[in-house]
């Protein structure tokens, strides 16, 4: 049984999270916002509460690309985001030790992106062919890049964050 | 206009590579050579009344091969029944699908893998232009299979439906004999008053 | 050299399985270290299918990635359109009209019938029986026939947009749908007789490729790769979307969470949705099928998710606005991803032939994991 949003909740603000949570049709959304340093903290917390692993993605933000994961439950309708940046480098802690399901969603986003995981057993492209590996097809024209703050809407726990 | 299906004297149409006029190849309208052209006529009509495709479904058109293959539209009863995996048994590859860059290397060496006479078939518009990945920002798709083997007949449609697939077979089959329909059962009686 | 070891030299080989093979279902590429028969270790180059969805996603507006979604999972890919307009209404704060959401429903679990169906034969051609996939791809082409009249494609249906569906069916498609599916009630038993009884296909799939429960959650597996190791887990059910819960269906669940199970979870899911596809029939309300939606998408600056039952298992997009007539971020997430990357750590120790039904029975199309 996976736990309840409120017991989350609790132990989510243990690592000093910003937390939002919201109940848009498909049951209750935490949107979840931590440090860098605390993510494999809350990512335990979360696979401790049985949820499972639904993607891993980036968001190409000025100044620090923003990490985005979400977790689902199987049994009731909570799904949670987390979210946290990369550093000025592009390089984040690895949750594959935590949720093995990661491992290819790390390695897409390496593709895709240009961030490198720590902790990750295997940092060979995922879908790009050899040639075109440090392509990073998603990354934005500067032109079009904007801020956290220019996307987050009135979504409070989503910041323009530090990125230490 | 001629008839474009009608044979060309002198300019056999079979296979793709050795089509053209090849000077080492006999003239096989003349002299002595002549039996040889009814020889290659029989072979050309063996050859295009039992295509063996190669199983290379890339993505959404593979369900539409696959259907043509199956009970309902049945390409087995114009001879491409038997669909190989290998492609040293095949002679014709149908490209059924996006040819991306990681993708192309694998297309040309089943194709230079494949022996003479060889065909090839582009099914969808991802594999005649790049169907609706091309365009502006593509930096996988390659645009069309064309770019990296040479194709015989097109098949357009985003999936082309599986009649379109048949239709493909019978332009090949003109291709490879001359004409179209070369057998009299398989004779449109509406062809017949025209010709 | 003594016999264990010319046996150590010659038995270990490496394989490539694909990206050109009969039975990787689209272009996996499986890089395998064997020794004689044994697998001992997987490694899956993907790629052979990117098609840059998500980068199109970012350089064109909002309505036009509707010609996209259905060509991610073409198998299944009217849910990929539902969950993609469904995130547009949230979004937007539009309302779907009742008969668009039961036209949507009806639509979606017949692509379901389609997409199990496909599966069972493709299945069966993998062990080697032939047989099977004509009569599925026969009931298959009587459920396309219907879904063409309605959408308008056979394959592909771009058959849902923001708002609604296209296109009305008329009565005389809707009374085709209901004999579709007395017909198809009653071909269940040649499945059964062909397949399910089958002494052959049983001792190929009993006991094979065991997927545990706590290994299908670790690497996020849903859809029938979950439910057929016991866990109850269905969007449909838990986080019900698009008017499914105004109808009643089960959720078949496996025990052992072998090939076996699997095969019977979507055969039991194909007569669960017809009892959907019949109440949705037996409750159709008229009305319109559209509903009035700006002209422009401009969401206003922030994030959306949403999250549907795929065939496969769990489709989730998630988008980000900035305020924009074009996406700023589309992350699709591809239940065949989570359910292939299981398979290295389950094949171990495998026979080939096992592979290749475990293989089978995940339900994989590639251009999906790849988009």
């Amino acid at each position: 049984m996976s736990a309840l949003p409120d017991e989350l909740l609790e132990k989510l603000q243990a690592c000093d999270a910003r937390i939002k949570s919201t109940n848009p049709q498909q049951g209750s959304l935490l949107h979840v916002r931590v440090t860098r340093t605390a993510l494999k903290q809350a990512a335990t917390i979360l696979r401790d509460a049985g949820l499972y692993p639904v993607f891993m993605t980036a968001v190409h933000t000025d100044p620090h690309i923003a990490l985005v994961y979400q977790f689902a439950a199987s049994d009731r309708p909570l799904r949670v985001l987390l979210a946290t940046t990369a550093d000025k480098g592009g390089q984040a802690p690895s949750l594959t030790p935590l949720f093995p399901g990661m491992q290819w969603h790390e390695r897409e986003a390496r593709d895709m992106f240009g961030i490198t995981f720590e902790g990750h057993p295997d940092m060979r492209p995922l879908i790009m062919c050899d040639e075109d590996r440090d392509l990073h097809p998603l990354l934005k024209d500067p032109k079009r890049l904007k801020t956290l703050a220019q996307l987050k809407g009135d979504d409070p726990a989503i910041t323009d964050g530090e990125a230490p | 206009m001629e008839n474009p299906g009608q044979r060309q004297p002198g300019r056999p149409v079979s296979g793709t590579t050795l089509g053209a006029a090849d000077p080492a190849q006999p003239d096989m309208d003349r002299g002595l050579w002549q039996p040889l052209r009814l020889a290659e006529n029989i072979l050309d009509a063996c050859r295009a009344n039992s295509l063996w495709p190669l199983t290379f479904g890339l993505s959404c058109c593979a369900i539409e091969m696959m259907s043509a293959g199956m009970a309902r539209f049945d390409m087995a009863r114009y001879g491409a029944e038997v669909f190989r995996p290998s492609p040293r048994q095949a002679d014709l590859m149908i490209v059924a699908g996006t040819v991306n860059k990681k993708m192309a290397p694998v297309v040309k060496r089943l194709y230079e893998q494949m022996a003479e006479p060889k065909w090839v078939i582009a099914l969808g518009n991802c594999a005649v232009s790049g169907g609706p990945f091309a365009g502006e920002g593509n930096y996988a798709v390659i645009e069309g299979v064309d770019k990296l083997i040479p194709v015989d007949v097109y098949v357009a449609g985003c999936p082309p439906r599986p009649e379109g697939l048949l239709e493909a077979i019978f332009t090949l089959q003109e291709k490879i004999i001359g004409r179209k329909h070369s057998f009299p059962q398989n004779r449109h009686p509406q062809q017949e008053e025209n010709t | 050299m003594t016999n264990s070891e010319t046996e150590a030299r010659t038995f270990r080989m490496h394989v490539n399985l694909g990206p050109q093979h009969p039975s990787t279902h689209g272009v996996l590429h499986l890089e395998l270290e064997m020794y004689g028969e044994y697998v001992l270790g997987i490694d899956p180059v993907l790629g052979y299918g990117h098609r840059m969805h998500e980068k199109m996603a970012e350089t064109r507006p909002w309505q036009s990635f509707f010609a996209n979604t259905p060509r991610i999972d073409y198998a299944c890919s009217l849910p990929h359109s539902h969950c993609y307009a469904s995130l547009l209404e949230q979004a937007l704060d539009i309302e779907v009209p009742a008969r668009a959401r039961s036209l949507r429903i009806i639509t979606s679990e017949l692509n379901r019938i389609t997409s199990h169906l496909l599966w069972v034969g493709a299945f069966l051609l993998d062990l080697g029986a032939f047989t099977p996939i004509l009569y599925c791809f026969d009931d298959r082409e009587q459920a396309v026939d219907i879904l063409e009249h309605i959408t308008g494609n056979r394959l592909t249906h771009a058959y849902m947009c923001a708002g609604g569906v296209m296109a009305d069916a008329d009565d005389a498609i809707l009374r085709k749908t209901r004999k579709f599916i007395q017909r198809m009630r009653g071909r269940f038993q040649i499945y059964d007789r062909l397949i399910t009884n089958n002494i052959i296909f049983v001792t190929r799939t009993r006991d094979i490729g065991i997927i545990t429960p706590d290994l299908a959650r670790a690497y996020g597996a849903t859809g029938p790769v979950l439910r057929g190791s016991g866990v109850p887990c269905d969007i449909r059910k838990i986080a019900p979307y698009g008017g499914y819960d105004d109808f009643e269906f089960d959720v078949p669940l496996g025990s052992n969470g072998d090939c076996l199970d699997r095969y019977s979870v979507r055969l039991q899911e194909m007569r669960q949705s017809l009892n959907i596809i019949e109440q949705a029939l037996d409750q159709l309300p008229g009305g319109p099928v559209r509903a009035k939606v700006p002209r422009k998408f401009k969401p206003a600056p922030g994030h959306y998710s949403f999250s549907v039952e795929g065939a496969r298992g769990d489709v989730t997009y998630w988008a980000v606005s900035d305020g924009s007539e074009i996406p700023y971020r589309l992350k699709i997430r591809s239940a065949c991803m989570a359910n292939l990357s299981l398979f290295p750590e389950l094949c171990q120790g495998m026979l080939l032939a096992d592979l290749i039904s475990t293989l089978g029975s995940l339900d994989l199309v590639i251009p999906e994991i790849d988009r």
